[in-house]
């Protein structure tokens, strides 16, 4: 069985499957910002990127050099069926934890938020 | 018409391209630049995208010296060994990693060392700024390797000394063969008191009428100390330092002529130096030597510092010898003042005695 993923673990991975085959550095960042409100730096990224590799949960590839890059490549990532059961499996997880609290986690946000 | 991509800033792209580490490095600089123009199309100026693009690059560039494993070899590499074909720059970055890592885990530890290196600092920050002014500024004057005081020691206590009397000084400066020029100086404060104007407290200095000349310094406006103002009865005159003659009369060249009062006693104004010409160091005002010293009589009067120009080719061993060999005659001659007065020899001088 895969490590536990942590939080930032998962929400990456969610960001890969949200993009499909266009997941890399600037749209990951970009996803994280607009659903998440998560404001992360470029190289925090990448470490993270590197951790779910080595754990064989991402794989990544490389795309074509672009002018607005400074012709540098992109390194794409996508999840790999490990990665698939493992965010599923997280998933699941916080689902059942979760059963019957929606209710109340919803009033909590709304305390929180004061919507 | 192809388009052309918006170029980062510049100076924090070359941060970025010296500074991020690992294997990323190349992707990692491609998304800064690309995010740039997002930010470029999304921000309210350009401004804007250049601030949110810089701290970007630092971010990055702290995550990466902090996380990024070095460039080759294994992802932690031991602090202290460079191996063969290690790069000097990823073996320093592992160093200094391991070394905040280290102090990051001892916050104590860090504040003591911290506390201990201030210290430390601030003492030998204290001790350069005695040694330099002393050792190893060179005087703001002409030839200043020329320059000597000359001093001796008290035969029955060893003790060093530094100061002489009147008619000692008169003697060594009549008598000597070694120097062109010699100079008496005694330094005190006075009051100075003029009408309409604040009482001030200066630094005063009784200089001999040799003292400029043998500096080679030159006032700025007017004369500096004549022979004829070096006597006993002369009308007492006073030569001005630069900062006094502008913080107290404003930098006006009037002041020339204008009589002051020192410690009650009516002086001439005859001259200014000019900026940065002091001496001895702080002196604010000069007058001459002769019209103003008490003790002109008194050979066991010993207040009187002695500076000296090196004639030319004189070594100062041999001028040491000279004034050794008129301090013998003085004992000789004067047993009651001078018994107990050692060779009086010279050093170089500095600004500060």
């Amino acid at each position: 069985m895969a490590d536990h993923l942590g939080e930032f673990e998962q929400l990456v991975m969610l960001a890969l499957l949200r993009l499909d085959e266009n997941a890399y550095g600037v749209t990951v960042r970009e996803e994280l910002a607009e659903r998440a409100g998560r404001d992360v730096a470029m190289g925090a990224l990448y470490t993270t990127f590197d951790r779910l590799e080595k754990k064989g949960l991402i794989s990544s590839r490389l795309g074509e050099p672009t002018a607005v890059r400074g012709g540098r490549r992109k390194k794409l990532y996508r999840l790999e069926p490990a990665g698939q059961r493992a965010l599923s499996r997280s998933w699941q997880t916080l689902s059942r934890m979760t059963e019957g609290l929606e209710a109340t986690l919803h009033r909590f946000g709304r305390e929180t938020t004061g919507k | 018409m192809k388009a052309v991509a918006p170029a980062p800033p510049r100076a924090a792209m070359w941060l970025a391209r010296h500074l991020v580490r690992g294997a990323h490095r190349e992707f990692l600089l491609g998304d800064l630049a690309e995010a740039y123009s997002l930010e470029l199309a999304r921000a309210r100026s350009p401004r804007e995208a250049r601030l949110w693009f810089r701290s970007q690059v630092l971010r990055s560039v702290a995550w990466s010296l902090v996380h990024a494993p070095a460039r080759r070899g294994s992802t932690r590499r031991i602090a202290g060994r460079r191996r063969p074909g290690d790069d000097l720059v990823v073996t320093l970055l592992a160093n200094a990693k391991y070394a905040l890592r280290a102090l990051l885990r001892s916050p104590g530890f860090v504040l003591v060392a911290v506390a201990t290196l201030a210290i430390g600092i601030g003492g030998m920050t204290t001790i350069f700024s005695f040694v330099d002014a002393v050792l190893l500024r060179a005087l703001p004057f002409d030839e200043p390797q020329g320059l000597v005081v000359l001093g001796g020691y008290d035969r029955q206590t060893g003790a060093g000394r530094f100061t002489s009397s009147f008619p000692d000084f008169a003697d060594f400066r009549d008598r000597n063969r070694s120097f062109a020029a010699m100079a008496g100086i005694d330094t005190g404060s006075a009051h100075l008191t003029g009408r309409e104007v604040e009482p001030l407290r200066v630094s005063l200095a009784q200089v001999s009428h040799e003292l400029f000349p043998l500096l080679g310094v030159e006032p700025a406006l007017g004369r500096g100390l004549l022979a004829e103002d070096d006597r006993v009865g002369a009308e007492p005159v006073a030569v001005l330092s630069h900062g006094l003659w502008k913080s107290r009369y404003g930098s006006d060249p009037g002041v020339l002529g204008r009589r002051i009062l020192l410690d009650g006693v009516d002086h001439v104004v005859v001259g200014v130096l000019g900026p940065g010409e002091s001496f001895p160091e702080s002196t604010d005002v000069w007058v001459a030597l002769e019209s103003h010293y008490t003790a002109l009589e008194h050979r066991g009067v010993h207040t009187l510092k002695i500076v000296a120009r090196l004639g030319d080719g004189v070594s100062l061993a041999q001028a040491g010898e000279d004034v050794d060999a008129i301090a013998l005659d003085l004992r000789e001659l004067y047993p009651g003042t001078n018994t107990d007065q050692g060779g009086r020899g010279s050093s170089p001088c500095s600004s500060r005695w």
